[in-house]
């Protein structure tokens, strides 16, 4: 009977509370609109964030592949020349596991080696990647601007990235058409063997990549595997590089596969691609931070702005609490008279910036417009990711800096003596 | 019904001390409308709290129904306000969001009393204090006098034992304030409720069935005590 009291009486004080917030119009539209702001701003920023994380995520597995499997040593940088380098045998069984694994959809394998490549008149030194032309996740990693990408069968063929091509004096022009031949002149790529001796070949220049990198272009040189193990004078292989069904079996697969590994006593250490995505996890620990600065920084806009409604509201109805109070209203009602009138005013203002901000992203994602981030060189686009999760999350933000805000002067308005609000003018 | 016995209530006014009421005692019976006078300061509104137990004396006690109000919490106060005490303020104090027929509700709400019994008694008070008519119309939209009818029928609407005014005619002009004074005697008559109406207003004195006077605190003649009560 008493809940039932109550809970009439909650519902009576939840329609007062309704009908305060609409008495000063003008103070109330104020208030929802900086809450709409400060949530619409938080929200489309979340989802910008968001965008950029995705697409990072996106491009690391483009580039890094979903697992990396190797000799630990060559992970930890601990191998004396390359003895981490993966033997035909060994890469052999570590297949014939790979393709017993669910999620498995296909692999390849790289090989790297440094060198110094030139024309007649330039050189400098490169880091080569050796993959497997026939591979069909092989090239993914790069942007080809210019030429050919490598083709199956390929073996005195490169792609040099863009940077690396100026530097050495590689024009456009100089590409060789790839069938019928290779007219223009080569480059002569020099590199150790894996027993230290001097090597020297001619490589035929066929296009040009990029990674949106520019440092690493102006290093990056991509050759068919067969170039790289000649070149180093070995059969092995420094990694094995998995695509699987779907990213999100990344961390499943890759504890399936250690297990397998150290079973059939295969020294072998596994990466994912986001434990390779180091640029991608500094990025995102930067953005959280910045999104819990300015959600702090939404939170306390907000607190403030109910606070001073709530404050100001509290100050105007004394006379009205002391009457309510006298009619024999409960302090707990009265408390949650004012609370309920601060969080209608938060959910007015967080629902209206959930909205807004939601407009704002769409409006962005349907505008397609393409920006340079600093530090690179190829345009991405600008997006604002619309996912339920940050739109509830927001608005929770919101909902709670309102309800904490609302509390002090909710508190007040409970404690105040009758007698002294009745009197107050 | 109501005694309030060696009533004592001083207040700090930074280092000074005011004595508000020293040593009133007033008793009042069913049916009685007592109308308490006197002037500004007197003490009138003091007593008044006191007996509505929404203050507390310094020294002495109230009793209502032979309870005393100084054994009982915050929320016993409350309840007991609720159900057994109705009030009625100088400046009306209705809730201005809520139209007049729920202000006259609100107190039912708080009681917990069904829908279908609160339309009942709220229309029907509606009716005896004659703003049926008006009974969507919010505080802003209802004159003085009206609005302080309002309020008399939200006092009465729980079936209190006891009705404490202070001062119901002090914003309202003489026709308003009559036709108050008039609709509460004959409220106190047809409902047998008791009244105890605090004022400074001579012409409100003339409803009284008994008629006391506070000055500096304390009773200066009538009886506070009914001696056939």
């Amino acid at each position: 009977m008493g809940a039932w009291r109550m809970g009439k009486g909650c519902r009576r004080m939840l329609k007062i509370a309704l009908r305060n917030v609409f008495r000063n119009r003008r103070r109330t539209l104020v208030s929802v609109a900086v809450i709409a702001l400060g949530t619409a701003s938080l929200f489309v920023f979340k989802g910008y964030f968001d965008f950029i994380d995705w697409g990072m995520g996106e491009g690391a597995v483009a580039q890094y592949g979903h697992l990396q499997i190797a000799d630990p040593r060559f992970w930890d940088s601990t191998a004396e020349g390359y003895e981490h380098l993966l033997s035909s045998e060994k890469l052999h069984h570590i297949v014939a596991i790979l393709k017993d694994d669910p999620d498995y959809e296909a692999f390849t394998v790289q090989l790297t080696f440094t060198g110094i490549v030139g024309t007649a008149k330039k050189s400098s030194v490169f880091l080569a990647t050796g993959v497997e032309p026939e591979s069909e996740i092989a090239s993914f990693q790069y942007i080809l601007s210019e030429g050919d990408y490598l083709q199956p069968g390929d073996q005195n063929t490169v792609l040099l990235g863009a940077g690396l091509a100026k530097q050495i004096g590689m024009r456009k022009e100089d590409l060789g058409p790839h069938e019928g031949g290779y007219p223009g002149p080569p480059v002569v790529v020099m590199a150790t063997t894996v027993s230290g001796q001097y090597n020297a070949r001619n490589l035929f220049v066929i296009g040009f990549v990029e990674t949106g990198q520019p440092e690493y272009d102006a290093r990056l040189a991509v050759v068919p595997l067969s170039f790289a193990q000649s070149i180093l004078n070995t059969q092995g292989v420094e990694k094995v590089i998995v695509k699987l069904k779907s990213t999100a079996a990344t961390w499943q697969a890759k504890q399936r596969l250690e297990r397998a590994f150290a079973k059939a006593g295969l020294a072998l250490q596994i990466k994912t691609w986001d434990e390779l995505a180091t640029l991608r996890k500094q990025l995102g620990a930067w953005f959280s931070a910045i999104y819990r600065f300015m959600g702090t920084a939404i939170f306390v806009l907000v607190f403030f702005s109910i606070l001073e409604v709530m404050t100001m509201s509290f100050f105007e109805r004394m006379r009205e609490i002391g009457t309510i109070r006298a009619l024999g209203t409960l302090r707990a009602q009265v408390f949650a008279l004012f609370v309920s009138e601060g969080l209608v005013i938060g959910l007015l203002g967080g629902l209206l910036g959930i909205g807004l901000g939601w407009g704002i992203g769409w409006l962005i994602n349907e505008a397609n417009i393409y920006y340079v981030p600093p530090g690179t060189a190829r345009a991405v686009p600008l997006g604002v990711r619309l996912v339920l999760g940050n739109a509830i999350g927001t608005f929770l933000i919101a909902s709670c800096s309102t309800l904490v805000s609302a509390i002090y002067p909710a508190w007040r308005a409970a404690r105040i003596s009758v007698v002294e609000a009745l009197r107050y003018v | 019904m109501l005694k309030a016995l060696h009533l004592v209530k001083d207040y700090r006014v930074g280092k000074e001390t005011v004595h508000a009421l020293r040593d009133v005692t007033v008793e009042v019976a069913t049916g009685e409308f007592l109308v308490i006078s006197g002037p500004s300061g007197s003490g009138k509104t003091t007593l008044l709290n006191l007996i509505a137990g929404i203050d507390r004396p310094t020294a002495g006690e109230v009793y209502l129904e032979g309870q005393p109000l100084s054994k009982l919490s915050d929320r016993q106060l409350a309840q007991l306000r609720r159900e057994k005490i109705g009030l009625i303020f100088q400046t009306f104090n209705l809730i201005p969001v809520l139209s007049a027929y729920e202000n006259v509700e609100y107190p039912l709400v708080l009681l917990g009393v069904r829908r279908s019994e609160r339309r009942r008694r709220v229309t029907t008070l509606l009716e005896e204090v004659g703003l049926s008519a008006m009974a969507q119309r919010r505080p802003d939209e209802l004159s003085g006098g009206q609005r302080q009818r309002v309020a008399i029928a939200r006092a009465l609407v729980t079936n209190p034992k006891v009705v404490l005014a202070d001062e119901p005619t002090a914003h309202l002009d003489s026709e308003a304030g009559a036709q108050v004074m008039h609709i509460m005697r004959r409220l106190n008559e047809e409902h047998k409720v008791t009244f105890v109406v605090v004022t400074h207003d001579p012409v409100v004195a003339r409803y009284a069935s008994r008629l006391l006077h506070l000055r500096d605190g304390r009773v200066a003649d009538g009886q506070g005590v009914q001696e056939n009560a």
